[in-house]
């Protein structure tokens, strides 16, 4: 981006004093200076705090004039804005609008406590750039007269052609007004014709049926959740090139599917992320959904307590995998139960490229299975297995590895899980015998 | 192989897949690059010896880096060797800053290999940028940006010696203008 073909032609010597004075002033190329200020300036916003969040530009801007003018003239340094409660006043956000220049926007406000006045002031100053909005990412908006207004803002903007990327996490839901009463809401849709990215991973309001763009023609990624209904999956399941998909289930059943729900053959990754109980979900999921092109499937099934039911869900798994999306190369199950069924499944899949096992209640045969049938899934490159309760861990994970000595090559080991001494000599032993072996803390 | 010679008059056999890592000297050495060979052929008239269009790259002539030093070059070449059958980054920058946009990651290899001082930090750096070798560009440049990650105006002002220009009413005014707050 900020690469000058000029400046490799037609080098000048930039160090004066080099080799005399170890901590002679870095000169390097402005060009140079602007790329490693965008690496330092340009942050995660999906991921990184923001608490205190003081932009790496502004610091930049204050080490010397050279820097300064740099920072200023570097538009691109200037597109990310984070609105939190301490953001200041409109008039700082409007010079740093201007200072971005024409480069497409990531904005990221934090509404948790967001003074009222502060969210028509900025709907209004962003209005004013209807082109330049790229990625939106809105955070707990958890009061539900917060969400409302926020998104009533929002949808009558009509201007989102630009819109690529819009992230709400956690709307509504907060106690108080989960008990109340409140009117029904009809926001109507974002027209975002670019969008390819939407996550709307926690929603406890009744606006994801009509919500944003979906079907939208250019969405790629969604993450939605299930809450009322899964009308809002079955308009995601229209989404012509849809190719990641994530489903999130808010409470602990998976709630019925009413009817059947086919997925495009461009969707090659979803991820279930469901709690508490294993075979029911499974068996409700497996007979409703079809995904055809699938090669990527997560399973993610968690629980804070026992989960409800005793069995895997295996057969119902089993049909989804090999019936339904029979082209899967990666499969990643976390799974509070680990059955024989499920197991046996694995010896179906010889496609496989990647497996990992996530499970809290480990049996030998988790691993028995790989040491006992040498042709399961030939082609494996990678393979995870990660557990938490085991009392032969140890010993089972020393007999695979002397059985299936290739597998060390993509076994990593939480050194965490050695604490006695005897599991440390273990390790050691491993470490010793099989040097591919990746071991972390 | 392919003779590279350094500022200092010291000259390096080395594997052309390697020093092809180098796009100026990929291009060079396809004779894409004319603007490049017009450098090399004045630096060569400049010390005397003689260099032809065909001669680029051919192994009884050597290349002339003359602005990069054999300690550097060494370290250029040695990641060049490191990363070599790699597949050089495409043209096509938009995704490629769209990959390199998030994260200021470095691989292990490259993390060992860049843990020098601040000077050949600097000078790997501008070799990078003069031989045109993205990958390693960008590992300097995500080395210097976590350096300076975190750290207030005046450590990063200690950190590269830098004078602080500014007069105490520009700073304020900058403050102001960013309605910058310390305690936050």
């Amino acid at each position: 981006m900020f690469y000058s073909k000029f400046l490799r032609l037609f080098p000048l010597r930039l160090f004066s004093n080099s080799g005399t004075n170890q901590k002679a002033q870095p000169q390097l190329p402005v060009e140079i200076w602007q790329e490693i200020f965008y690496h330092a300036c340009i942050v995660d916003l999906y991921q990184d705090s923001h608490d205190g969040f003081i932009p790496t530009r502004i610091r930049l801007a204050l080490v010397s004039k050279h820097w300064n003018s740099i920072v200023l003239a570097t538009p691109i340094l200037w597109s990310q804005i984070v609105i939190t409660s301490h953001t200041p006043s409109g008039t700082y956000l409007q010079r740093i609008l201007h200072l971005s220049k024409s480069s497409v926007l990531e904005i990221y406000v934090n509404f948790s406590d967001l003074g009222r006045d502060q969210i028509p002031l900025l709907f209004s100053i962003l209005r004013t750039q209807p082109s330049r909005l790229g990625t939106f990412i809105l955070v707990e908006l958890c009061y539900w007269q917060h969400a409302i207004e926020s998104l009533q803002h929002l949808f009558p903007m009509n201007m989102h052609h630009s819109l690529d990327h819009l992230q709400i996490f956690y709307i509504g839901g907060d106690g108080y007004y989960a008990r109340t009463p409140r009117p029904k809401v009809h926001m109507g849709r974002i027209i975002s014709p670019n969008l390819t990215e939407l996550a709307l991973p926690v929603c406890y309001e009744s606006i994801l049926y009509t919500f944003c763009g979906i079907p939208d023609p250019a969405l790629r990624k969604v993450d939605i959740c299930v809450h009322e209904g899964w009308q809002t999956v079955q308009l995601v399941a229209k989404c012509p090139i849809l190719e990641r998909l994530t489903i999130r289930f808010l409470f602990d059943q998976v709630p019925p599917v009413p009817f059947d729900i086919y997925f495009p053959g461009t969707l090659t990754t979803l991820s279930l992320d469901i709690h508490g109980d294993d075979s029911s979900g499974i068996r409700i999921l497996a007979k409703h959904l079809y995904f055809p092109g699938l090669r990527d499937l997560t399973f993610k099934f968690t629980s804070y307590g026992r989960p409800h039911s005793e069995t895997s869900g295996a057969e119902s798994l089993q049909e989804l995998v090999l019936n339904k999306s029979p082209n899967i190369l990666t499969l990643r199950l976390h799974f509070l139960y680990l059955d024989t069924a499920m197991l046996e499944l694995f010896t179906y899949l010889k496609q496989l490229h990647a497996l990992q096992l996530y499970t809290c209640r480990f049996q030998p045969d988790f691993l028995g299975i790989f040491c006992n049938v040498d042709d399961i899934c030939p082609q494996l490159e990678e393979f995870t297995a990660t557990c938490r309760y085991s009392n032969t861990f140890f010993q089972d994970i020393q007999s695979l590895l002397v059985e299936r000595p290739q597998f060390a090559k993509f076994l990593t080991i939480s050194s965490k899980l050695f604490t006695r001494d005897k599991e440390r000599a273990i390790l050691k032993t491993l470490q010793y015998q099989f040097p591919t072996i990746q071991v972390v803390s | 192989m392919v003779i590279l010679a350094t500022s200092d008059n010291e000259q390096f056999n080395v594997d052309k897949e390697v020093a092809e890592r180098s796009v100026l000297i990929k291009n060079m050495l396809e004779g894409e690059n004319p603007i490049a060979l017009a450098v090399a052929f004045v630096y060569m008239k400049l010390n005397g010896s003689f260099i032809r269009h065909e001669d680029v790259g051919e192994s009884d002539q050597s290349i002339p880096l003359p602005n990069i030093t054999s300690p550097v070059l060494k370290k250029v070449l040695e990641y060049c060797e490191h990363h070599r059958g790699e597949p050089l980054p495409s043209g096509d920058t938009d995704n490629a800053d769209d990959v390199r946009k998030r994260t200021t990651d470095i691989s292990e290899w490259d993390q060992k290999f860049i843990t020098v001082d601040q000077e050949m930090l600097f000078e790997i750096i501008l070799a990078a940028n003069y031989l045109d070798i993205k990958p390693l560009l960008d590992v300097g440049c995500k080395t210097v940006a976590n350096m300076i990650k975190g750290k207030t105006p005046e450590e990063i002002r200690k950190l590269f010696n830098i004078v602080n220009d500014f007069t105490p009413e520009e700073e304020a005014q900058i403050k102001k203008e960013n309605e910058w707050a310390e305690d936050r």
